[in-house]
């Protein structure tokens, strides 16, 4: 069956395509930063041993597992029509997809985190006391550098779903790629080029995300290990 | 001589283990003190102890007169800043324990520069001087220029992460060296080697060493003491060149096999 691709819908558009694409890039790099900050602040929390920290260590389970068990796609939308309810106030479309995204994402940071400061064998800690650092140096210069090296691939992976999760902000109405497709499509009826477009966009963006992460894991700090 | 190290009454123990009971030592300075005996006897956690990386339940120990920990009624108070304690008790443990991913230099600078605020510059001169005494290439051999590629801990091997972990150690002027098993992983030869670059370090900085180790004839020939341990006591306390006088002691005989090419 043959089709007739018509490409020149695709250049009529490029301006609707790129902004999508801005959409898409600024919900990924905001979800990120801010899940990482959130997820990592809760993952130290998490490896405390303190039992005063004990209910707070419960409270973030909770949280960690209401956040990772949900579907991504029903967390934002129950959160669209929850958070009005909660706080009294409107939230538009794409404030509900930056904190959906954000809190999903700390969720799982904060379990790599964890799993991360576990894996840093004690000995490297207690070669730092030994020639009596304080523990503040001896958290910012032996365990951070050790838990980014240590996390940097299971973060990579879940910053280069993030940036395909964004997807589903679609369903909010925030005209991220996908939204845009979906509205040139309906406008064109031209779905096919429309789809393949984005398609492509998105293939070549991970495909370059994934490029630079190879590249990266043969850097001489992601390799050693005594 | 001047005191070192003075250990009144001292316990020790992990849950309900008691590893060190009522112990009682004095360590005068100049002293090469080595610390023998089997495994459990509470050696290493002597050590832990001195440089506070461990507490004590109960006694006092004090350095160069000085109350560092005093524990009493189950109240610990420690008496001296710990981590300015630490930086003039020098420890090298038995796993190497370099920082994986910090260059050999690294490794060696970072206490001179974050701990004592030695310029960058300085401290890698004196990092690579220190390398050179414990005959370590902290760079790829390849390139001479300035831009030569570092090498980290996986690039070494074990006998050199220790020689790195000497020089580590050292580079923060230590008054006093404790050495913790710092052969137990290495076979013999390059064991022997460990002990070549001891005797160097001590003639170059003639510094107080305090060595836990199992074996006999190594500590022999760098010490001046000779501690012999057993389920937390002192049971034979010597000078080094005396030891023959023990030869038939019980307790010494199984640890007096010569331990190859470390035997000169």
């Amino acid at each position: 069956m043959a089709y007739d691709w018509q490409l020149g819908v695709l250049i009529q558009y490029w301006p609707a395509f790129v902004a999508g694409l801005v959409i898409t890039l600024k919900l990924t790099i905001v979800s990120i930063v801010a899940g990482t900050a959130i997820g990592y602040v809760l993952g130290v929390l998490l490896s405390t041993k303190s039992a005063y920290l004990k209910p707070v260590r419960y409270l973030i389970a909770i949280y960690s597992a209401l956040l990772g068990w949900l579907p991504l796609l029903v967390l934002i939308v129950w959160m669209y029509y929850f958070l009005p309810v909660l706080f009294n106030i409107k939230f538009d479309g794409l404030t509900v997809a930056y904190i959906g995204l954000s809190l999903n994402l700390s969720a799982f940071i904060a379990d790599v985190i964890r799993g991360a400061i576990q894996e840093i064998p004690r000995s490297y800690i207690d070669a730092g006391k030994a020639i009596g650092m304080p523990f503040s140096l001896i958290l910012r210069r032996i365990i951070f550098p050790e838990i980014v090296r240590i996390s940097l691939p299971s973060m990579v992976a879940l910053y280069i779903n993030q940036f395909k999760w964004t997807t589903l902000a679609s369903v909010l109405g925030v005209s991220e790629l996908l939204h845009t497709a979906d509205t040139i499509m309906i406008q064109t009826y031209r779905s096919l080029e429309s789809y393949t477009a984005i398609a492509i966009i998105y293939l070549v963006i991970v495909g370059l995300a994934n490029l630079i992460y190879v590249r990266m894991q043969r850097m001489q700090f992601f390799r050693q290990r005594a | 001589m001047n005191e070192l190290f003075r250990l009144e009454d001292v316990t020790v123990g992990y849950g309900t283990q008691v590893v060190l009971k009522g112990f009682n030592l004095v360590i005068y300075d100049r002293e090469r003190v080595a610390i023998c005996g089997p495994s459990g006897t509470g050696k290493s956690t002597l050590l832990r102890c001195l440089n506070l990386l461990e507490r004590i339940q109960r006694g006092t120990i004090y350095f160069r007169g000085t109350k560092i920990i005093e524990a009493r009624n189950g109240r610990v108070k420690v008496l001296v800043d710990e981590n300015v304690h630490r930086s003039r008790v020098g420890i090298v443990f038995q796993e190497f324990n370099l920082w994986p991913n910090k260059t050999i230099i690294k490794n060696i600078t970072e206490g001179p520069i974050y701990l004592k605020r030695v310029a960058r510059a300085t401290a890698t001169a004196r990092a690579k001087e220190l390398c050179a005494l414990v005959n370590v290439n902290p760079f790829h051999s390849s390139s001479e220029n300035g831009k030569s590629a570092a090498k980290y801990p996986s690039e070494l091997s074990g006998g050199q992460r220790q020689r790195v972990a000497l020089a580590r150690a050292l580079a923060m002027d230590p008054e006093v060296l404790l050495l913790d098993e710092i052969t137990s992983a290495l076979d013999p030869p390059l064991a022997a080697e460990i002990l070549r670059y001891l005797r160097k370090i001590n003639e170059s900085f003639h510094i107080p060493m305090i060595l836990v180790t199992h074996h006999v004839e190594f500590a022999r020939s760098l010490a001046t003491r000779l501690l012999f341990m057993k389920e937390g006591n002192v049971v034979v306390d010597t000078p080094a060149e005396k030891l023959d006088r023990y030869y038939d002691h019980v307790d010494l005989k199984e640890y007096l096999e010569p331990m190859g090419e470390g035997a000169e």
